[in-house]
């Protein structure tokens, strides 16, 4: 197996690609992998690398998204564009879908990839930014939508937010990652590893995010890369084990984060109706001083400007039903009624915990999955929580003191914290479904390549 | 390739910044050893840089004695950032007043990481 | 027509070298490397067959010999021996000033196109004041006809450059190169900046030198240099701007452009936008 990482942190794009093609020229292997990551500096360019990579290297499997950050053997780069080559050894394959619909999406992709392989690399936009025509619809719909949930009883609420949620997912606004992974499990026979590129931008623009698939733009649906061979994922959180029972989970996790306070939440589906028995924006306008709501003027001109934070210190935790496992989801005050989440709620307890910032326990945790790292590897692949440049800042590059104990070669991304299903259960805290693992932040894929 | 071409590249690219008005690698001596600012700009930021030069030393005494890890100072509508590179170097970064930093701070850092690694003998 | 400088890599940042007959001031303090840069200068231009004068008021022949050897330039000794190279050791006490046994001396091993070195010019003119700066101009004047020279000036550790001791050369010299050496051991640790430079493009910016055995001196820079040139098509920029440039002016931006130097279509851009 070889491997090679090109990239170039230039932000002028004449300079960046100019970069990019000199030293692909010096590339001394025929790539079968191709993987793309765009940063917000160049992934407007998209279409100038991808017609770069797809001269160069037509007959390698391909997969492009728009990423926060790479690490390199020593830096960390936000800008630019950085290009992963591999020569593999086993079978690899990638596979598109643009269906119509987040869960048929799904559905289709998982028949696509079937049964037999090793690890599934699956790219799928947690929340997909539609054009402003979309958009207006989008926002009609949520006042049309909680105009109705806010007078009617307790059952018919239930229906109208399973109503939105329905159409979320019809719309391919949201990919529920629990749901998306349960899926793409049961598809695939339930005993390969899938490790979620679930792609929400810190900055969202228009349209936004977007996947190549094999040098095509298959958004707003889904790819997965495929490997057959000796290839390995570990997954960890940044948290203590979870409890045993939904007392005792809550009991360890309010001990890790932030002003914490507990709050019953109307929700089901994609969506929550209410925090505290008042709508999640306006709960978190009251808790949060400081905060200003978003107009829809101010929100699409800053999706115009590829300038939308999704990122946020606040959100609203919930324990599982099936795990007592936990996960958050952020919150921030965009100028909507119902305030739709990135994975399915339904197994979830209804009373969470509202919480600030989600990061204790040091820069190291962050990249404790690397202790899983075998001596025979060739090569790791890691993808990392994009949040921590907020959490961390400089001292993120504490990362490499580990990394460097178990990795002689590796490259990483910074991306929304990634989901993970393992066909072998865990302890980990963010275990929300059996072998399905969330968090909203905190948590690192590693991929491991191993010798032939 | 010498070591200033080397140092002018890994630098250059945050002079293309649109938010960045100016990158300075000084000399603890206050020598600016690289520069590149914006054209538009440079009338405005000749007085910082020589403002600049003065404060190299003395910020360099707190960086070394005092753990900082980095120095920020902020004039009307200019945001100037000092990150020790060496023990004789300090890179500055001149940037208008709202340039988000979180991210660019990471970038810097690895310039400042790579400078050490060339300049460390 | 210039005169290479011996110091690896520096011609280039000169604009080809140092100009025929002129004077030029190294300033430097303690440890960076003056006197190695006069042995280069003076090696130069016996490798090339020409003569020189070294005129030194810390070191003798022996002294000067043995730096030369401790770098590896076993040649010196020869063109001592073949009386192409005359050293000479003056004492400051006994030199009251710019006086008539040291331009003898001087003249005595020059022939109009001889490299001249005065290391260190500090104690000749250490109790220097602003009357005397005609004096130093004519000792200059002279040396000018006689060659080119390289003098040596002590930069003071306090870094106070106001003394006249310091100011009349550096005024009055054609070129002014700065050595210094901060001393703390990592590759910015000594640097060379060209202050002046009458009558050529010199290289702006400070450039990074290093001392090796054998080769003495070498500054680094160039390629920076050249990266940074600029290419400017001076008819098209007229154009594009719509002024009507006069023939001696159109003449001048001409051979501005043909420099190359960084930062040139932006030069020439304020002077046609003057021109409107």
């Amino acid at each position: 197996m070889r491997v090679s990482v090109v990239h170039s942190s230039e932000i002028n794009i004449r300079k960046c690609y100019a970069e990019i093609r000199e030293k692909l020229d010096l590339v001394d292997f025929k790539p079968n992998v191709v993987m793309l990551f765009l940063t917000e500096s160049t992934w407007m360019f998209w279409k100038a690398f991808n017609e770069l990579l797809q001269k160069r290297f037509p007959e390698a499997q391909m997969l492009g998204i728009v990423i926060e950050g790479y690490v390199l053997t020593r830096t960390i780069h936000t800008r630019g564009v950085c290009i992963l080559l591999m020569e593999y050894d086993g079978d690899v394959r990638v596979f598109h879908e643009k269906g119509k619909g987040a869960t048929k999406t799904a559905e289709n992709l998982g028949s696509k990839i079937g049964r037999g392989w090793d690890l599934i690399v699956l790219a799928f936009p947690a929340i997909y930014f539609p054009g402003k025509l979309r958009l207006g619809i989008t926002f009609f719909n949520d006042r049309r939508f909680y105009g109705k949930f806010q007078k009617v009883n307790e059952t018919e609420r239930m229906k109208i937010m399973e109503k939105y949620s329905e159409y979320l997912d019809r719309t391919n606004s949201v990919y529920p990652m629990n749901r998306t992974l349960r899926i793409l499990a049961r598809k695939t026979g339930g005993d390969t590893p899938i490790v979620g590129l679930n792609l929400l931008p810190l900055q969202a623009a228009t349209s936004t995010p977007f996947i190549l698939a094999n040098y095509r733009f298959v958004s707003p649906g889904a790819a997965a890369l495929c490997f057959k061979g000796r290839i390995n994922a570990y997954y960890s959180d940044i948290f203590p084990e979870r409890g045993k029972s939904y007392e005792e989970t809550l009991e360890i996790i309010k001990g890790r984060l932030a002003n914490v306070e507990d709050v019953r939440v109307t929700k089901k589906g994609l969506v929550i109706g209410e925090i505290n028995g008042i709508k999640p924006v306006d709960f978190l306008l009251e808790k949060v001083k400081g905060y200003e709501q978003l107009s829809e003027e101010e929100l699409k001109k800053l999706l115009d400007e590829g300038k939308l934070q999704t990122f946020t210190p606040y959100g609203v935790g919930f324990v599982s039903e099936k795990t007592f496992g936990f996960t958050v989801i952020g919150l921030y005050p965009y100028p909507i009624n119902f305030y739709p989440v990135l994975f399915e709620l339904d197994y979830f307890h209804d009373e969470g915990i509202f919480c600030g910032e989600h990061y204790k326990g040091g820069v190291k945790q962050l990249v404790r999955t690397f202790e899983n790292a075998k001596e025979d590897s060739e090569f790791h692949f890691f993808i990392i929580d994009s949040q921590s440049i907020f959490s961390f800042g400089r001292s993120l590059f504490q990362i490499f003191d580990v990394i460097k104990l178990y990795s002689r070669n590796y490259f990483g991304i910074m991306l929304q914290s990634p989901p993970f299903y393992n066909p072998k259960p865990s302890n980990f805290m963010s275990e929300i479904e059996k072998g399905i693992h969330y968090f909203a932040a905190g948590s690192t894929v590693l991929i491991e390549f191993m010798r032939k | 390739m010498s070591l200033l071409l080397r140092i002018s590249e890994l630098l250059e690219p945050f002079s293309s910044d649109p938010g960045i008005y100016m990158v300075v690698l000084h000399r603890i001596d206050g020598v600016p050893i690289y520069v590149k600012a914006k054209r538009d700009k440079k009338v405005k930021l000749t007085t910082l840089l020589y403002w600049l030069e003065g404060q190299i030393k003395e910020v360099l005494y707190y960086i070394f004695t005092r753990n900082l890890s980095e120095a920020s100072f902020k004039f009307q509508d200019m945001i100037v950032r000092m990150y020790p590179v060496s023990k004789t170097l300090v890179l500055s970064i001149i940037a208008r007043d709202e340039t988000p930093l979180y991210k660019l701070d990471l970038d810097l850092e690895s310039a400042c990481r790579e400078i050490n690694n060339l300049v460390v003998v | 027509m210039r005169v290479e400088t011996g110091v690896f890599g520096l011609d280039s940042l000169l604009g080809g070298g140092l100009r025929k007959n002129t004077v030029t001031v190294i300033l430097g303090s303690t440890g960076t490397g003056k006197t190695i840069f006069t042995l280069q200068f003076l090696m130069k231009g016996l490798e090339k067959g020409e003569n020189g004068v070294y005129v030194s008021f810390d070191m003798d022949e022996k002294g000067v010999l043995d730096t030369a050897l401790s770098l590896g330039w076993e040649e010196v000794k020869d063109y001592i021996e073949e009386e192409r190279l005359k050293v000479r050791r003056f004492f400051a006490e006994n030199v009251s000033y710019l006086n008539n046994e040291l331009m003898s001396f001087i003249m005595s091993g020059s022939d109009g196109n001889s490299r001249i070195v005065i290391d260190s010019f500090t104690p000749l003119v250490s109790s220097l004041s602003y009357e005397m700066r005609n004096d130093v101009n004519w000792f200059f004047y002279k040396l000018r006809s006689l060659g080119t020279t390289v003098i040596t000036l002590e930069e003071p550790l306090s870094g106070n450059l106001d003394e006249p001791s310091v100011t009349i050369p550096l005024f009055l010299g054609d070129t002014v190169l700065q050595l210094k050496n901060i001393g703390y051991g990592e590759a910015f640790n000594r640097t060379l900046r060209i202050i002046k430079h009458r009558g050529s493009w010199h290289a702006e910016g400070v450039f990074p030198y290093r001392i090796l055995d054998g080769v003495g001196i070498v500054v680094e820079g160039v390629d920076y240099i050249e990266v940074r040139r600029e290419k400017v098509d001076i008819d098209s920029l007229i154009r594009k701007m719509g002024v009507k440039v006069p023939q001696d002016l159109y003449k001048k931006l001409k051979k501005m452009c043909d420099a190359g130097v960084a930062g040139t279509e932006e030069a020439i851009k304020t002077i046609l936008r003057s021109l409107k």
